[in-house]
């Protein structure tokens, strides 16, 4: 584990010269325009400004600083807890910080503060960001534990895993279905099946696209929900967005077969947008708002659409069914996962594994699969997701059948991440999928009603500039 | 009465008094001012631009010095930057246009003595109250093409057919934005353009009326040399702010759809914490920053609003 | 006897009612403009506390009910009693209280120090103070935290204030200035006269005649204040201190928008405010009549 270590730290000591220097002109400037009025800033500046992260007073005292961006109810009450108890049981004090707008946003402010926190949950793509810019720690043996905690295995397509050393400890997993209204589809005669292909789902749509009712939503926007679907039907297509030649990662899209892929993804999301709203500017809520309201049939995205049928008109909850993502050949679809990350410039990392340690153990990680936005955010390992506290806990056994978690356990297995189409793992997979630019050519279509095969070429040329640029 | 005739008289001696006492008072009274904006603006300016002379990734605490490097790249070689300061131009002088012609005249109205004019002034003001950000969920809501209101209201008055698309469409998205975002903000100069009526003593409208002036001519003579200085700075600042507005673009479209609502801003956004480049953000941002100086001072040396007004 | 009289077809009592129909004509007009304006304005928090109202099967129909067909207080109940909204709300109040106070004495001082007293530079200053605002905010924020955390005044109501307070002061003292120099300073004078000092003549007769401006600046000071996400976001981390607008973005969980709660915390977040303009601006117009 050590090993994974020494690459870390000259950088990290060129950092902390660095951020002296910034602290010193920082104090420079303060002393000059506010005077003496600020000395016990820089004597504070003095008294830790030889460790990356200056916690304030600069004691012995460990605290662990945790950033998330699961802000709801349940996932503070879960996390209040553990810090609480962690707290009892070691001594050591956690700060929880519950960042409202995107966690990478806030652990930047902190990284360049220097208050690089200890951990933060983030998905794989946003744990991607900081893994390659080395800013994460190895977290191997944590998985290991975690593994060895469950009895299982944690599959390769929710780690995040750059040469041979795991940088998330994955706790759960978003793989994405097509959830429908069942009573719809009685009233069509129309029955759900394993996985559909792309055929028997566009003649479904057809069947029920009514003035009443769309029979899809075809998200056609520069939006994280349009970059998704594009994705992810490219992968059931058996296309790919990179892939790595001599070791370097490329962008495929418009490459060979390939292309022929992209292009007939690309017409076939067109079609199926004639059964779509003109979703122009789409992002994940208006799918859900969409679904909930009976403004679409069909939801292409994970179980959060039952959940919020669940919460909103849980009087239909029960007609809401999912079943396996379309695919044209190759049933294979996308799957974003995330779990806790370690940051690397941070104080107290020994304390913060220690955290993670203790959040996994005596499944208190079940209590959290099972009251954050359960399912939808589904068990990495499929021993937790057999066991009797996980399936028979209250809101799971009320409001999901059997069938249902299999299906969902299913589509997890046949999950790629943004970054699993190469091998190794391309780490630049998460900013080409929040580039938007996949998103930004479904607009370019099916809004804008550009060529397919000329959109796929710009899009490809666009994605070709960000990977330059992320390569520098 | 004519305290006026008493000024000359004033002994030198009350003078000499009063104004001895100024220079402490005038920097009493100035200090905390002075001290707070240096504090709490020109430092972290300072820090911003500093760092923008720098290359720092955005979650990465190294940093190379590269000189003007980072405004090279961007004036020299980012088409994005320009597209966007246009943005930012048609965002600004849209909104700031729009809401003053709607804030004088409804400053005027409710200036007037009318049975609810205190209702219909609150009710005016409120606006600008509330929160962007519930401002921006609100127009979410409402704006939403088969399920909001407006698009349904506007279809069942019979004046569209079928669902409207403001904030998903390259067309809409930009005046749908400038529409929303001056529904709160047109409330900021009613009510600065209102308080300033206020303090129009009445007599200078009587004394207009004794001389037959219209309504017209009131507003002319009157009305609009008092709210001159008003309107010119609120016409400044409110510039200045919608330059820099980034909230309720962020929320209603993310700058899109298709980059139609890309303004500076939001690229600047894009550029710190989708691509991960905080020191080129930086330098966007001096960038913008001097553009607004330069405007500024143009703008203040063409039309004065500080003259001092006599009354 | 006027010359009008003269003039053929013109009769005085025509004239009159003339007059008197084209001033009601007028009055109408004017509430026309008025109500149809109140609407305009007051539509979307109309439509916004409607939905706080509606139960929420109603906000996720596909037929937009323009009242609501069933009345629930249950988003209320909600969110009053299973979350922290009231800490937020409380923490909202203090902060937006605390920028209003600091805001008023800081603008009315240097207001009227720029008015009154001969100070080299004292154009500059006031000009100086408006560049303040042209530096793009969304990246300001690291720098602030940075200080903020350096002197120990994150997750503090005064470091929030005084950081509210930066984005209301300079054009407050603008503002102040102008109303300062309507004021005529002879009337200061002739207080001077009777032995009062430029304190006493500041307190008895120049800030309450700049009333008008004063509730103005309390006015905007309170919505910057409320307003806020950006510094309160960055300044403000631990849960108990977070103030309302960056509390209601709790309840969007992850992905998904909970309209229930975010709409019904909208409309609780506008009492205030309402509440503030409607009290205020009844003052503002006495304030006025006093003053002429």
């Amino acid at each position: 584990m050590r090993s994974s270590h020494t690459g870390g730290s000259p950088r990290k000591s060129g950092a902390t010269s660095e951020f002296k220097n910034r602290r010193t002109f920082l104090k420079g400037s303060v002393a000059t325009v506010a005077g003496i009025g600020l000395a016990g800033c820089s004597s504070n500046g003095d008294g830790n400004g030889s460790n990356g992260s200056g916690s304030n007073g600069g004691g012995d005292e460990a605290e662990i600083h945790v950033v998330t961006g699961e802000t709801n109810q349940a996932a503070k009450q879960w996390f209040d807890r553990m810090a609480n108890q962690f707290m009892q049981e070691t001594g050591i004090a956690v700060t929880m910080d519950y960042s409202s707008l995107s966690p990478t946003e806030r652990i930047s402010t902190l990284i360049q503060t220097g208050n690089t926190p200890e951990l933060a949950t983030l998905d794989t793509g946003q744990a991607a960001q900081l893994a390659f810019r080395d800013q994460l720690a190895g977290v191997s043996e944590l998985v290991g534990t975690f593994e060895d905690e469950y009895g299982g295995d944690v599959p390769d397509n929710v780690r995040l895993q750059m040469d041979g050393t795991d940088y998330t400890v994955p706790l759960w997993t978003n793989p994405t279905q097509v959830w429908y209204w069942s009573d719809v589809y009685e009233e069509y005669g129309l029955e759900s099946s394993a996985a559909l292909t792309w055929e028997e789902y566009q003649e479904i749509a057809a069947e029920i696209n009514s003035d009443d009712m769309y029979g899809t939503v075809v998200p056609s926007a520069t939006s994280s929900l349009s970059s998704f679907t594009f994705w992810n039907f490219l992968t059931s297509n058996g296309g790919s967005v990179a892939s790595r030649s001599d070791g370097d990662v490329q962008i495929a899209l418009d490459q060979g077969d390939n292309k022929a892929r992209a292009v007939e993804t690309v017409e076939y999301l067109n079609e199926l947008h004639e059964y779509s709203p003109r979703a122009s500017d789409f992002e994940w809520g208006d799918i859900l708002q969409s679904f909930v309201s009976r403004n679409s049939a069909h939801s292409i995205y994970g179980p959060r659409a039952k959940l919020q049928v669940i919460n909103n008109t849980p009087e239909r909850k029960g007609e809401v069914r999912p079943h396996f993502p379309v695919h044209n050949g190759t049933e294979q679809f996308i799957n974003n996962g995330g779990g806790w990350v370690l940051l690397d410039g941070a104080e107290y990392k020994d304390e913060a594994r220690q955290f993670i340690e203790f959040t996994v153990r005596q499944n208190r990680l079940v209590d959290f699969l099972t009251s954050v936005a359960p399912v939808h955010n589904f068990p990495t390992i499929a021993e937790i997701a057999e066991m009797d506290e996980y399936r028979n806990s209250e809101f799971i056994s009320e409001n999901f059948r059997e069938r249902d978690l299999e299906i969902v356990q299913e589509s997890f297995e046949k999950g790629i991440s943004w970054g699993g189409e190469t091998e190794p793992y391309n780490q630049y997979g998460p900013s080409l999928f929040t580039s938007q630019e996949l998103g930004t050519l479904l607009y370019n279509v099916n809004i804008s009603g550009k060529d397919p095969e000329q959109a796929v070429s710009d899009t490809a040329g666009r994605l070709r500039d960000v990977l330059s640029n992320l390569q520098e | 009465m004519s305290i006026a005739r008493f000024i000359d008289y004033i002994p030198q001696s009350v003078h000499d008094r009063v104004e001895s006492d100024d220079r402490i008072i005038g920097t009493l009274f100035l200090l905390p001012v002075v001290l707070l904006v240096s504090f709490v603006v020109f430092l972290p300016v300072v820090w911003a631009v500093y760092n923008s002379l720098f290359d720092i990734g955005t979650l990465n605490p190294e940093r190379n010095f590269v000189a003007l490097g980072n405004y090279v790249d961007l004036l020299g070689a980012d088409p994005m930057f320009w597209s966007s300061l246009w943005k930012a131009f048609y965002f600004a002088v849209g909104s700031t246009l729009l809401q003053l012609a709607v804030a004088v005249p409804t400053a005027v109205l409710l200036n007037k003595e009318l049975r609810g004019i205190a209702v219909a002034r609150a009710i005016a003001l409120l606006p600008y109250l509330i929160p962007t950000i519930v401002v921006g969920m609100m127009f979410t809501w409402m704006g939403h093409p088969e399920l909001g209101v407006v698009s349904n209201g506007l279809e069942d008055i019979g004046l569209t057919d079928g669902p409207m698309y403001f904030f998903g469409s390259e067309r809409w998205a930009m005046p749908a934005l400038i529409v929303a975002n001056s529904w709160k903000f047109t409330a900021f100069i009613v009510m600065m353009v209102l308080a300033r009526l206020q303090s129009i003593p009445e007599s200078h409208y009587e004394a207009a009326q004794m001389c037959g002036a219209s309504a017209w001519r009131q507003f002319r003579d009157v009305t609009l040399p008092n709210i001159r200085n008003v309107v010119l700075l609120v016409l400044l600042l409110r510039g200045i702010w919608m330059f820099n507005k980034f909230d309720i673009i962020w929320i209603l479209t993310r700058g899109g759809p298709a980059n139609a609502t890309t303004t500076l801003p939001v690229y600047i956004y894009e550029i710190a914490f989708t691509q991960y480049r905080m020191g080129t953000a930086l330098a966007a941002s001096t960038l913008l920053f001097l553009l607004l100086v330069v405007a500024g001072v143009l703008y203040l040396r063409a039309f004065d609003p500080a003259s001092e007004v006599e009354t | 006897m006027s010359l009008v009289d003269y003039i053929p077809g013109l009769n005085p009592d025509d004239e009159a009612t003339k007059w008197n129909r084209r001033r009601s004509a007028k009055r109408a007009a004017n509430y026309v403009i008025l109500i149809s304006m109140s609407i305009m304005y007051f539509f979307p928090i109309f439509w916004m506390a409607k939905a706080a109202l509606q139960p929420r099967n109603e906000l996720y129909d596909q037929t937009v009910y323009y009242l609501p067909q069933e009345i629930t207080f249950e988003n209320f109940r909600a969110l009053l009693v299973d979350s922290q909204f009231l800490t937020f709300y409380a923490n909202s109040i203090i902060v937006a209280l605390g920028v209003v106070a600091v805001t008023i004495v800081t603008s009315t001082l240097a207001g009227y120090a720029l008015t009154r007293v001969e100070l080299p530079g004292k154009k500059r200053i006031a000009q100086t103070t408006i560049f303040s605002y042209m530096y793009p905010p969304i990246l300001l924020v690291m720098p602030m935290f940075l200080l903020w955390y350096a002197v120990g005044m994150t997750n503090t109501y005064v470091g929030l204030i005084l950081a509210q307070s930066a984005l209301t002061v300079p054009f407050s003292i603008w503002l102040m200035w102008q109303f300062f120099q309507t004021v005529p300073i002879s009337l200061e004078e002739s207080a001077w006269m009777y032995g009062a000092s430029r304190l006493r003549s500041f307190f008895g007769i120049a800030l309450p005649m700049a009333k008008p401006g004063l509730i103005a600046v309390a006015i905007f000071a309170f919505a910057v204040s409320w307003n806020d996400f950006t510094m309160a976001n960055i300044l403000m981390q631990e849960p108990s201190m977070r103030t309302l607008p960056v509390g209601v973005l709790f309840f969007t969980e992850s992905n998904a928008v909970d309209w229930g709660a975010i709409l019904s915390a909208s409309a609780l977040i506008a009492v205030p405010p309402l509440l503030l303009v409607y009290f205020l601006q009844r003052y503002l117009l006495r304030g006025f009549r006093v003053a002429s």
